[in-house]
């Protein structure tokens, strides 16, 4: 009962936090913005004790399971979101990130997983925690980069008009996700090697992994080509593709002749 | 680029740059150019010797390198390099590798089945092995083709951003490239060793065999397990639902003590590949399992079968099957409509006996589908099916337990069995639990709670071989280098007579300096891009 709990406690505090900062949003009021981002900090911090705590019992890194990617992808999103506020000086950012993040810990509520501590012997390699970990900070960023888009669509569509500034989150945080991603893409590769002696087998996995690469591509290079970021739908329609390459892949037509099993 | 107008300084009439209609014009004809060329002559990509490869793939990645250096401003130098191109030419090769993952690629005899009429017509187009395929290499080559055009219009401009911007481009075509020259040049097969015996035989994945420059000898095979674990499972028929969430399970060492929900449970002994060496069942009057002895045939060529629950249906000699239901007590009738409902689905005939140890009910099924009943004092009489007499000898209560013990060394498969003590609030459960392939065992605590043991799995295998005279461990991330050859340790299997088969994996690809090369060009260039995000955005991404 003590993750349910943990969790529970860390999705409340998210989702809370997402209501006082949308709130303070609306009626422009500073300080149920940051009375929103604190609780979201205080979320944050309980989801990281998690993941530590998990470590510590299982005895093997929290990432094995789907249920486990979800719980990091949910501790991302936060520590991507603050940085983006701190860097860029922007609070579109907190509310949507806790409310996805409140969206990823219900999953894992709903759909709790036998936590075993076993780890099979492909998993057990030196680039396992990286290529897990700067995989799922890339899929954070990338989500966020379609949140910022989704929101800064819906305030033109009400007739909003926001600054270039604002205007160029989206574009910032592909340009943030994409090294990360292909990071990821490189020690996945690094470690196919190593394991099986094949870098890249064009397994349905890898597949969606270049698919999602090559997607990320197309804003890169329009905004290059364009000058601007008015752009906004391309982030978005990356965030689908992300979640095929991610999880997906195992419904698909071809995912038994997969290799890359271990979250499904 | 798409729909600037410029003007012929020559003949001064404006002309149109190409753009996204004639990249795309330009990308369906190579696809289907090469499509047709597939279909004209189904092969696959072939393996050639490594310089043919090199020549193959290089001289037109250079010669398109010099074409964007020397002639930028050309027309087809810029559209080769423009924007359309790249992402048309991006757009028809993911859609190409989308189709890799939605067909299945190599289908088995029995997938192939399923595909049916249309399986000839997805092979004459490449489709079952699309990475192979000729159309699918050519969309990789008009990819390459726009990266090093691009980065050759780029070669002369000096400045970090530049560098950055060259840097990316030549590492995805280093590695694009790298990836045609393996699928040019490389070799994949396995390599079966059995403990004891030397092979230098390969087989390769694309048929045929290859003998190793010097032979493997596996001396041992060793597989160390991941200590046991116990969890709580309820039982709801046939099926066990494990428990989930909460804290990590429990180990099942020997002497080990654990609480898991109110339950202390003490470990006597663990095997985690071990044999069960009595049968395994005891009768007892107030065992919380039902079995049902059955004799098949007629003396003296009859036989006994055991029916339990949770083994599921038995298989009859002569065709059919033969099962036993068990329910809580007074739940037979409320369970039989959806009993025979089942069975109305299944395809086999058969005889199943649903009971709660005081009334049974006997449903039998034949060929047809159609299903019949005994109730009372004729449910365990004799019967006939599928021409087999039946005859229901003893219906009795039994404890699963007997002992357990443990295999000399640890084979592929393993059965895992503890024997624990359970003790919550003065109630005492004690006996096997144990699983692996047909001797599934849990320990009832509890209404329909149950205390099981989750499938043992291998913590790491490793081969101990001889090769080139010298002794060498290949193991799981630590391959074994051997005259270009990687051999890798894929997985294993058990021989009919107790030892165990060892199966690498063997790759030989030269194109592996090339992709190394430019997966550390691709990613230092990535991280420039990083160092330079703040000016790129100020010069696109905010105004």
């Amino acid at each position: 009962m003590t993750d349910v709990l943990i969790l529970g406690s860390a999705a409340v505090l998210l989702g809370s936090g997402a209501v006082l900062d949308a709130l303070g949003t609306v009626r422009s009021q500073a300080r149920l913005n940051r009375q929103g981002v604190a609780l979201c900090l205080a979320g944050w911090a309980l989801l990281i004790g998690v993941v530590i705590w998990l470590w510590i019992t299982l005895g093997r890194p929290p990432i094995r399971t789907l249920g486990e990617t979800r719980l990091l992808y949910a501790a991302w999103l936060p520590a991507i979101a603050f940085f983006a506020r701190w860097r860029w000086k922007t609070d579109l950012l907190v509310a949507p990130m806790a409310a996805m993040a409140v969206l990823f810990l219900v999953l894992n509520l709903m759909l709790p997983e036998a936590r075993m501590k076993t780890l099979m012997p492909a998993l057990q390699s030196a680039w396992f925690v990286p290529h897990v970990v700067i995989y799922m900070a890339a899929y954070a960023t990338l989500a966020l980069s379609s949140l910022a888009s989704a929101v800064l669509l819906v305030r033109r569509w009400m007739g909003k008009r926001d600054s270039p500034t604002t205007l160029a989150l989206p574009n910032r945080l592909l340009w943030l996700g994409f090294p990360l991603l292909t990071a990821g893409l490189v020690i996945g590769a690094l470690w196919a090697k190593g394991a099986w002696g094949n870098y890249w087998t064009w397994d349905p996995k890898e597949t969606w992994s270049f698919l999602t690469w090559a997607f990320y591509l197309i804003p890169l290079h329009q905004r290059v080509q364009s000058g601007e970021s008015r752009s906004l739908w391309l982030p978005l329609l990356g965030f689908p593709i992300v979640l095929i390459c991610w999880f997906g892949v195992n419904y698909l037509p071809t995912a038994a002749q997969s290799v890359h099993t271990y979250t499904s | 680029m798409s729909g600037s107008n410029t003007i012929d300084t020559e003949t001064s009439v404006p002309t149109r740059e190409w753009g996204y209609p004639e990249a795309i014009v330009l990308m369906t004809g190579l696809t289907l150019g090469f499509m047709a060329l597939q279909t004209a002559r189904p092969t696959q990509l072939g393996i050639m010797g490594a310089p043919a490869a090199f020549a193959l793939t290089f001289i037109p990645l250079i010669v398109t390198f010099l074409l964007g250096a020397f002639y930028p401003a050309h027309p087809v130098v810029r559209f080769l390099s423009g924007i359309p191109f790249t992402i048309t030419s991006l757009s028809f090769l993911s859609v190409g590798a989308l189709g890799g993952t939605l067909i299945l690629q190599n289908p088995n005899p029995e997938d192939a089945s399923k595909l049916g009429s249309a399986l000839p017509v997805l092979q004459r187009l490449g489709l079952t092995d699309v990475f192979h395929s000729y159309w699918f290499a050519a969309l990789a080559l008009a990819v390459l083709v726009c990266l090093m055009v691009a980065a050759g219009r780029r070669a002369w401009i000096p400045g970090f951003k530049n560098s950055v911007f060259l840097t990316t481009h030549l590492g995805t075509a280093l590695v694009l490239a790298g990836g045609m020259l393996g699928n040019l040049t490389g070799l994949s097969g396995t390599l079966t060793l059995l403990e004891g015996q030397s092979s230098g035989t390969i087989v390769l994945e694309r048929g045929g065999t290859l003998e190793l420059p010097t032979p493997v000898a596996l001396r041992s095979f060793h597989i160390e397990p991941f200590p046991l674990e116990a969890n709580l499972a309820s039982v709801e028929g046939d099926a066990i639902h494990p428990q989930k969430g909460g804290k990590a399970l429990p180990d099942l060492r020997p002497g080990a003590r654990f609480e898991i929900q109110g339950w202390q449970v003490t470990c006597e002994a663990a095997f985690p590949s071990a044999q069960a060496s009595m049968g395994g069942i005891e009768e007892d009057l107030n065992g919380p399992f039902l079995a049902l002895d059955l004799e098949v045939g007629s003396p003296p060529a009859c036989r006994s079968l055991r029916l339990m629950d949770h083994l599921g249906p038995l298989a009859l000699k002569d065709g059919g099957e033969a099962g036993l239901v068990q329910v809580p007590p007074g739940e037979v009738q409320p369970v039989l409509p959806s009993l025979i409902a089942f069975l109305q689905q299944r395809t086999v005939p058969g005889v199943h006996f649903l009971t709660d140890g005081r009334e049974t009910v006997t449903v039998i099924r034949d060929k047809d589908g159609a299903t019949s009943t005994r109730t009372g004092e004729s449910a365990l009489n004799s019967l006939a099916l599928t021409g087999a007499k039946l005859k229901p000898t003893r219906l009795y209560r039994v404890r699963t337990s007997g002992g357990w013990e443990p295999l000399a060394g640890l084979r592929p498969q393993p059965v895992g069995a503890a024997k624990v003590i359970a003790e919550k609030n003065g109630l005492r459960r004690e006996g096997w639990i144990a699983t692996g392939p047909g001797t599934f065992e849990y320990l009832p605590l509890e209404g329909n709670t149950v205390l099981m043991m989750m499938e043992p799995s291998p913590k790491t295998f490793r081969s101990e071989v001889i090769a080139d005279g010298v002794n060498q461990s290949i193991r799981v991330n630590d391959p074994l280098m051997l005259h270009g050859w990687q051999l890798s340790q894929s997985s294993y299997q058990a021989s009919p007579d107790g030892s165990t088969y060892s199966i690498l994996g063997a790759k030989k690809d030269p194109s592996i300096p090339v992709v190394w090369t430019g997966l550390a060009l691709l990613l230092v260039g990535t991280l420039g891009a990083l160092w330079l995000l703040p000016s790129l955005l100020k010069e696109g991404g905010a105004q």
